[in-house]
């Protein structure tokens, strides 16, 4: 109950200024809506990828001039007004694609820096092109709703609460889809979700232009707001001060980021005879900084689905009903590695590697440190490009590189350092499987991910396929919350929920207990008697003979040893380089 | 000299070392066997200060371990020369011995050190001809020699080195077992770790070997029963 | 051609500024791998101080010199220890707000103490320019431009030549190796950090006559200086002058010629498109794991 609390406040808050006297707090709250709106673009993309952006006020004033522009070609009329927003949306769409899309790949600072150039550069662009700006006079006479149907001015007021509330629905919306499981997902550990094929290059794409067209949105209603712009108001500043309120709101809600708002911008209404107001304000950001410094921004963050309760039928089966239902019958697959080559700088990684595995097959890869072996399953996985060689499903040329690209070949891999969702619960992260391996197959998968919720069934199989590796108790914990034994087991039912023919594993079982490493054998020959492929990278040669059909030892980058598993432990070469000999007579 | 008290080791999610107990006196030559990933590195980083200790403790000439900075233990007399060695590619190998010397450099002057780096050249001959190359473009071997000698300029208490012979031509570990031999006979204390037995083993004074996740002692060049 | 010749020895004079920054720039990353990214702020710093020091005190340039970076060294020694050190061990990016907030605090609090106007520093040497070959050239432009190369070269040779020199270079390079050494990483950090403010100081020094102390400098100096340290390549201080001098002349030469207004976009832009197809700047390499 005490959760609706600010919710509730947040209403009175906006209700309010119908019943106050004079038009001063319709002023006032409508300028909270504007900037709630903005920041809520901000917070959306903070939460999905964890990152921050410095150019909100950027794309506010690109739809803020694009609407003062367009909208007054179109006569006084609502139609003018109705071109302009969508003017605004479209520019600040193509602008900010055009921004992020050779941005892809960069991280952290290098983004940041691409964000602050550009809020400058806007900026800039507005002072310096008077002819279509106005430059540092602006532009005047800006239409708005409330005048073009002749309305009080509370009318735009509701208008703005209209904007906001329909944005603030679709995003919650789309974080309680199918969707939104990827979403979390993709801001806790984006190369885990891309291991299972989900086309993480997207969403952030998508994530930053919904951000940018929301700024715009918000700019436009800005326009309508003031009846007149300049470049004030849309610098670097300003930007930040959106970054704060979102921040200072938590971001595991929404309704924290209209609270930061209001604080941000009310307070100054109040402060603004402090002429150390701004040094103040920069100096409790950092002290804000510094109360998030360990643990991110992100820690509080969690999925919506979470937050619904879950009541399992337990009617769905697990793990195996789960491998009938994706690949009914049986499989025909057959994974081919030709002379396959990786070189590090000078040094030699790979040097022609040759390996078969199908259907139903388990193919254990043994050897010492560097000779190779972890390697071979990055250059198969995409994590790294190969230099030479192929690598051929059922008779199909694999990508050189890119892991989701690979995964969405259904050949998925675990990690040797264990990535989970950690904040995720063990159901959720065994769901995102689910989700990833449902949506992931066309360009469009992720707008049908929004379109559709998380199924019932979906759930039930979540749960179900934990309980086929023994994790049904830990089903509503977190994965970080998980005792370190059991994690491995959750990696794997989370990949094998994503449903693959050919499995790469590297190193699954170090660390674990004796009990711990037999639970996974058994997960391992159930997924062989189901006609997945397996690829098992260990030094436990007591697990490499119990499970594996055929062994291929590497040394250096080569083969020197392939076959049965008897054969390559008792094959001299392999036993001379893997143990040593202890007959070596060092002192001679 | 050393002592591990039930010392449980690991990194990331992963317990790699449970309940490990061991004592090491001056003067000794240790050899810690054990197979690949098995936890012989996760255990020197760990006495490193590298890992956190993740229970028990590590008390080398009565100060513990735990807590301590990796950068002071230099000071107290600890040395490591790293699996792979890892010298610093871009420096020359006079730059790398400088640095290994640092202490030495400052406290005592130009002099102390240099007269230091000759009785290494007199254990590491051909060191003395390579000063000026660049460290990357010197062979294994060389290397190894050159991570040895620098870690030695700093005059430690125990010396200790990870897989000292991977990677290395079979001539190369020759070379280095006589080394470690000489270093030995200078009255250095010595700590490695290794996959494969019989390395040194005229210089080692008592194996250990890492099953299980556990430390056990095994008899001198110890079975292969893994 | 007199004209082109004269602007682009400015040009010189502003690009040896932006070789400057950029190269705090390249001392922070490397042995910290983070940017501070305010550090165009205390570039304005130092010109504020010098404000203070030259025409409000009236020292002689040469005594204020070394009270302006002494006293950015040790407020950037502060500052790390607020806005960069208790972020080292985490994951995010919230070091980019931290240190950028400090740099907005030092505009503001600029503003506070200095006012909003701009306030002139004459040229150290003198007012008059100097003539050389029948071109008129400011006597500041001579001395910042030999001043950074002066800079330059002794960095070149504290970093090449000396063991503390050698000592950064392992610490950027292998951070587990030079801890193994006994280098104390933490704070050679510290250093980094307080140095590149030092050298902002400088750079803010050399350049107050030039553009006069104004609270609002900062900003297009820093993003510039950051932009030649991502062209020049972060792991590559040498690379910066070079290509710090080259835009600067390129800047000066657009300026003239074309419409001023376009400049500071200009550079901004090039900025970000070299972030897109040269992450690693042009005479860097790639960036290694970090152990």
């Amino acid at each position: 109950m005490t959760r609706n609390i600010p919710f509730l406040l947040i209403v009175i808050a906006l209700a309010a200024p119908f019943v106050l006297p004079g038009t001063y707090y319709i002023y006032l709250a409508e300028l909270v809506v504007i900037y709630a709106i903005a920041a809520l673009g901000v917070r959306q993309f903070l939460a999905t990828t964890n990152q921050l952006v410095f150019c909100q006020s950027a794309m506010m004033a690109i739809g803020a001039y694009s609407f003062a522009l367009t909208a007054r070609q179109f006569g006084d009329g609502i139609t003018g007004l109705f071109i302009g927003l969508v003017a605004g949306l479209i520019i600040s769409g193509a602008v900010s694609m055009a921004l992020i899309f050779p941005a892809l790949r960069l991280r952290g600072p290098y983004f940041a820096m691409i964000t602050i150039a550009f809020g400058w550069i806007v900026w800039r662009t507005a002072i310096e092109w008077t002819a279509v700006t106005g430059g540092d006079l602006g532009i005047s006479a800006i239409p708005n709703f409330a005048a073009a149907l002749g309305l009080p001015p509370s009318a735009q007021y509701v208008a703005s609460l209209a904007v906001l509330a329909a944005v603030s629905g679709i995003l919650w919306r789309i974080g309680n889809s199918a969707f939104g499981v990827l979403q979390l997902a993709h801001s806790v550990d984006t190369m885990a979700l891309a291991a299972l094929g989900v086309r993480v290059d997207h969403i952030r794409l998508i994530a930053f232009v919904a951000g940018s067209c929301i700024g715009a949105l918000a700019g436009a209603f800005f326009a309508m707001h003031q009846a007149y712009i300049n470049p004030n108001g849309f610098e670097v500043f300003d930007s930040v001060s959106l970054l704060v309120a979102v921040l200072i709101g938590g971001v595991s809600r929404q309704v924290g980021t209209v609270i930061g708002v209001i604080a941000i911008y009310i307070a100054p209404e109040f402060l603004h005879a402090l002429d150390a107001y701004r040094l103040l304000f920069y100096g409790a950001l950092v002290l804000l900084m510094l109360n998030f410094a360990r643990e991110g921004l992100l820690r509080d963050n969690r999925s919506q689905i979470w937050r619904r309760p879950f009541h399992g039928t337990g009617a769905v089966g697990g793990l195996v009903s789960w491998l009938e239902e994706l690949h009914p019958g049986p499989r025909h697959t057959h994974l081919k590695i030709s002379g396959v080559q990786k070189h590090f700088g000078t040094i030699r990684a790979l040097g022609g590697v040759d390996l078969d595995v199908r259907a139903g097959e388990v193919h254990g890869v043994v050897g010492p440190n560097g000779s190779g072996k972890s390697t071979l399953l990055d250059v198969a996985s995409g994590l790294v490009p190969r230099d030479g060689g192929s690598v051929t499903l059922n008779d199909l040329k694999l990508p050189r590189e890119g892991v989701d690209r690979i995964a969405r070949y259904d050949m998925l891999r675990t990690f040797q350092k264990i990535r989970n969702f950690d904040t995720l619960t063990c159901r959720e992260n065994v769901l995102a499987g689910i989700v990833a391996q449902r949506f992931r197959t066309s360009t469009f998968g992720i707008f049908r991910a929004m379109a559709n919720r998380v199924a019932t069934r979906d759930e039930e199989r979540a749960q179900a396929i934990l309980g086929s590796l023994g994790l049904a108790a830990h089903s509503d914990d977190l994965a970080a919350a998980l005792p370190q034994g059991r994690r491995r087991a959750l990696e794997i039912a989370r990949i094998l929920a994503a449903g693959p023919r050919v499995l790469l594993l590297d190193e699954p079982t170090s660390g674990l207990s004796r009990d711990e490493r037999d639970e996974i054998a058994r997960a391992i020959l159930l997924c062989r008697d189901h006609g997945i492929a397996v690829i098992l990278v260990d030094h436990d040669m007591e697990l490499i003979e119990h499970l594996c059909d055929q062994v291929t030892a590497l040394s250096v980058g080569r083969v020197i040893a392939q076959g049965s598993p008897q054969a390559v432990l008792a094959d001299e070469r392999f036993k001379a380089d893997y143990f040593g000999g202890g007959e070596r007579d060092v002192d001679a | 000299m050393l002592t591990l008290d039930r010392l449980d080791a690991g990194y990331g999610a992963a317990t790699v070392l449970r309940d490990c107990s061991f004592q090491m006196n001056e003067g000794e030559c240790i050899s810690i066997l054990g197979k690949s990933g098995s936890g012989k590195s996760t255990l020197l980083e760990t006495i490193f200060q590298i890992h956190k200790p993740l229970a028990g403790s590590i008390i080398f000439e009565g100060q513990h371990l735990e807590g301590l900075p990796t950068w002071r233990l230099s000071e107290i007399g600890l040395a490591l020369v790293p699996e792979g060695r890892k010298l610093f590619p871009d420096h020359t190998v006079l730059e790398n011995l400088r640095i290994g010397g640092r202490r030495l450099i400052r406290q005592e002057g130009e002099r102390a050190f240099d007269a230091e780096l000759h009785r290494i050249f007199d254990l590491f001959p051909f060191v003395k001809t390579r000063t000026l190359e660049r460290a990357a473009y010197l062979s294994g071997g060389e290397q190894q020699m050159v991570a040895i000698a620098r870690a030695l300029v700093a005059r430690p208490r125990l010396l200790c080195l990870d897989e000292p012979t991977q990677g290395l031509s079979p001539a190369a570990v020759y070379a280095l077992a006589q080394s470690l031999g000489d270093v030995r006979s200078m009255g250095y204390s010595v700590l490695f770790t290794e996959q494969k037995t019989g390395f040194a083993a005229a210089a080692v004074t008592r194996v250990v070997a890492i099953r299980n996740g556990g430390l056990e002692e095994v008899d001198h060049n110890g079975e292969r029963s893994w | 051609m007199e004209f082109a010749l004269q602007t682009a020895l400015n040009g010189f004079s502003t690009g040896a500024i932006y070789g400057l920054i950029a190269a705090g720039f390249s001392l922070t990353y490397l042995a910290t791998r983070r940017f501070n990214f305010g550090l165009g702020m205390w570039v304005m710093l130092g010109a504020m101080l010098s404000y203070t020091l030259v025409v409000q005190i009236e020292l002689p340039p040469l005594a204020a010199l070394p009270l302006v970076v002494g006293i950015s060294l040790v407020l950037g020694l502060a500052a790390e220890h607020i806005s960069v050190r208790p972020f080292q061990s985490s994951k995010n990016d919230l070091w980019i707000v931290a240190t950028l907030a400090v740099g907005l605090m030092l505009v503001d609090a600029a503003q506070l103490i200095w006012g909003k106007f701009p306030l002139a520093v004459d040229d150290y040497l003198g007012t008059e320019p100097w003539t050389v070959g029948g071109i008129r050239i400011r006597t500041q432009h001579v001395l910042t431009f030999t001043a950074v190369i002066a800079v330059f070269l002794a960095m070149h040779a504290f970093f090449r030549h000396s063991l503390s020199g050698a000592e950064y270079r392992a610490v950027a390079k292998d951070r587990v190796m030079a801890e193994l050494m006994g280098i104390n990483t933490r704070r050679a950090e510290q250093l980094a950090f307080g140095a590149a403010a030092a050298l902002a100081g400088l750079a803010g020094f050399l350049v107050s006559p030039i553009t006069g102390a104004e609270a609002n400098i900062g900003t297009a100096l820093g993003f510039k200086g950051f932009a030649v340290a991502i062209v020049g390549g972060l792991a590559a201080p040498r690379g910066v002058l070079i290509v710090g001098l080259s835009y600067g002349v390129l800047e000066a030469l657009v300026s003239a010629y074309l419409f001023t207004g376009i400049r500071d976009i200009l550079s901004f832009s090039i900025m970000i498109i070299s972030l897109y197809i040269l992450p690693f700047g042009i005479f860097g390499e790639p960036e290694r794991e970090r152990r």
